[in-house]
């Protein structure tokens, strides 16, 4: 925490915008990592899909484990995590994380669906804990599920994890009781894709913000990966619509779909057959190397990966005004042609 | 459903010994028109939170204003506000300092619902100085003392991140917010231009948010571009249109400061009569707001109304000569 606004050493560039390599390639083995948005809306997942090809190890994931997390887990690169969430919404619990957990692979910490709102608002403010009564009388509090130890001693910067998960304390100025010391929940790395970002890092999300305006704060270095970088004087031009500072962002990368499967409210809507057969082969070892080969190791670009899903099928995903997303009604509801004469 | 009231039935929900925050900073979207509207109908005791500028400095000047507990207490480029510093000088004003970190971290745990946050920022002030601490006396004053913490701090060493000792803030709560705003919809979705300032954190912090606006919109049209709009309506209570209900404040896109009037406010009330004399001219009208507006005149509003696309009044407006 102490040191969570010293500019992390990175190599000389004169400007922001990099390649999705390259801006990958600054994340270290054993980095706490935090994945912008969530479970399937505006997931970095070709920041992901980077990550396992240039096979990362050792990485500590915060917030949550759906979707872009999954993959990571699944591939090797991440050994723990510290969250609240383990499931990609509707396509069930997420398959790798489940099953490395079981194996003794992987070891997640829970913490509460608040417990991460305030850790990430408490980071972003520089404040090192916030009081809370959330999760008091749950399990998350219970000790023999407690792995504070272990994240300390997987991480490469032993300073982003707190000495203890949590304190009590009597609250000393509203006499609401025992209240929880929540520590704050700093990162080494924030990944966050936005619908547009400027050329110097101004950052457009439309929907929900999930807590990505908390996370970029919350970390050391901060990548956006978007899907169209435009001339920074053109956010600039309307600053009410930004929520992402370019003072706060490191590097940009342009990534058109770079939230496939996921879904980007006024871009794309969810690629559903994509997750199942994902979440379907995932469930065991050899399925998801047979995946993570044909969508990750076969792939030499992200050119052969859009053409690999097929134009027709990115096209009937992309998201229609004024919906921002794309209404069942589009590719359902048939018209037909009625004639004066009553005839069809 | 709507929520929009006359100005008077607003300020009317107001109950002597609230503890109350106005929103905006310094002379930038201050609630003006409802701090007149509070001093017109003569609220008592109430313990005010954040600033005391410019439209927090009239309710103190009207003797509605019991206790103080913020940061600032000046106009800007206009000087410390006036009534304010004669009040605190003769003692009849409960003064209680906080740091400026406190108070936007303090009302950020008020919207969040955490009791407190713990920070290193006033660590080695005088804010911590147990001499100044006049919390007690603002409880003392509040209708509710249970909305204002029982202390002022507590310091403990960080068990978490080896920072050493830190201060635990409590949290700001708030009985009332007022807040001036560009738009809102009739169901009380608020849209700001420009800087929030805290608005966003105090409207979820307080019981009761009142908002005036320059202008009430169909909550259909607001809902249109949600990533636009700052507050939820489900945490306002009261929507009140009120057009230059800044003046002579600022309101990003609508108007610039009236400079003139702000000077001659700074120099009039330097004494209580000054006050009482400035009041009865501009607060003390027949027809409220609207008498005020009039009284100021069209074409001396004319020249503050903001130009595209600047938002604000350019020096060279009209062209160089």
């Amino acid at each position: 925490m102490n040191d969570l606004f010293d500019q992390r050493p990175r190599k000389l560039r004169c400007g922001k915008v990099l390649s999705l390599a390259e801006a990958i390639s600054e994340i270290r083995d054993g980095d706490v990592l935090m994945l912008g948005a969530f479970i399937d809306t505006r997931r970095p997942m070709a920041a992901a899909y980077e990550i396992v090809r240039q096979q990362k190890r050792g990485l500590i994931l915060l917030a949550q484990c759906s979707l872009a997390e999954d993959v990571l887990v699944g591939a090797g690169c991440a050994v723990a995590w510290r969250g609240c969430y383990t499931g990609m919404g509707s396509f069930g619990l997420s398959p790798a994380t489940l099953r490395k957990t079981e194996a003794g692979e992987f070891f997640p910490d829970e913490i509460g669906h608040l417990d991460i709102i305030y850790g990430a608002m408490a980071a972003m403010a520089g404040c090192p804990f916030v009081a809370t009564r959330a999760t008091i009388g749950s399990d998350v509090l219970n000790d023999q599920l407690n792995r504070n130890e272990v994240l300390r001693a997987k991480a490469g910067n032993q300073s982003m994890i707190p000495k203890k998960k949590y304190e009590f304390i009597d609250d000393p100025f509203y006499d609401q009781g025992l209240v929880k010391l929540l520590p704050a929940m700093p990162a080494d790395v924030a990944i966050i894709h936005t619908p547009i970002a400027g050329e110097a890092g101004t950052a457009r999300i439309s929907g929900s913000l999930a807590f990505d305006h908390y996370f970029i704060h919350a970390a050391r270095t901060v990548i956006i990966t978007t899907e169209q970088i435009v001339p920074e004087e053109y956010l600039r031009r309307e600053p009410n619509r930004n929520q992402i500072p370019s003072t706060a962002v490191d590097m940009v990368v342009e990534v058109p779909w770079g939230g496939h499967p996921s879904q980007v409210p006024g871009c794309y809507d969810t690629d559903i057959s994509f997750i199942r057969n994902y979440e379907a082969l995932a469930r065991s070892e050899e399925g998801f190397q047979k995946w993570v080969k044909e969508w990750v190791w076969d792939i030499d670009s992200r050119d052969q990966y859009l053409d690999k899903i097929g134009a027709l099928r990115l096209e009937k995903l992309r998201s229609s005004t004024p919906a921002m997303q794309r209404p069942r009604s589009t590719h359902q509801k048939k018209y037909t042609i009625v004639k004066e004469d009553g005839d069809e | 459903m709507s929520k929009v009231v006359s100005l008077k039935e607003a300020i009317g929900e107001i109950k002597d010994g609230d503890v109350i925050l106005t929103g905006g900073i310094v002379e930038d979207r201050r609630p003006v028109a409802a701090a007149m509207e509070v001093v017109r109908q003569g609220k008592k005791n109430l313990v005010l939170i954040g600033t005391c500028s410019l439209c927090d400095d009239i309710m103190v000047g009207g003797g509605c204003v019991a206790a103080y507990r913020g940061t600032y207490t000046s106009n800007g480029a206009f000087g410390i506000s006036p009534n304010f510093k004669r009040k605190a000088e003769e003692g009849s004003i409960i003064c209680d300092d906080i740091g400026h970190i406190d108070y936007s971290i303090g009302v950020m745990a008020g919207m969040a619902g955490v009791p407190f946050i713990a920070s290193k920022t006033c660590i080695g002030t005088d804010v911590l100085n147990p001499a100044y601490d006049n919390l007690g006396g603002a409880r003392s004053v509040a209708r509710n003392p249970e909305v204002l913490p029982k202390k002022k701090y507590v310091l403990m060493e960080d068990p978490f991140f080896d920072m050493g000792t830190v201060q635990l803030i409590p949290a700001i709560k708030l009985d009332v917010c007022i807040c001036h705003v560009q738009m809102v919809g009739e169901e009380g979705t608020v849209r700001i231009d420009g800087s929030l300032t805290f608005d966003h954190f105090a409207a979820l912090s307080a019981r009761k948010v009142i908002v005036t606006a320059e202008q009430v919109v169909p909550e259909s049209y607001i809902r249109q571009d949600p990533n636009r709009n700052c507050i939820p309506c489900t945490s306002v209570d009261m929507v009140v249109e009120l057009p230059w209900g800044a003046h002579p404040g600022q309101v990003y896109n609508f108007y610039d400061m009236d400079i003139p009037f702000l000077q001659e406010y700074a120099k009039s009330c330097a004494t209580q009569e000054g006050f009482d004399k400035w009041a009865a001219e501009w607060i003390f009208n027949e027809n409220g707001h609207d008498d005020y507006i009039n009284k100021l005149g069209a074409s001396r509003l004319q020249k503050l109304r903001a130009v595209p696309p600047y938002g604000y009044v350019p020096r060279k407006k009209g062209g160089v000569k």
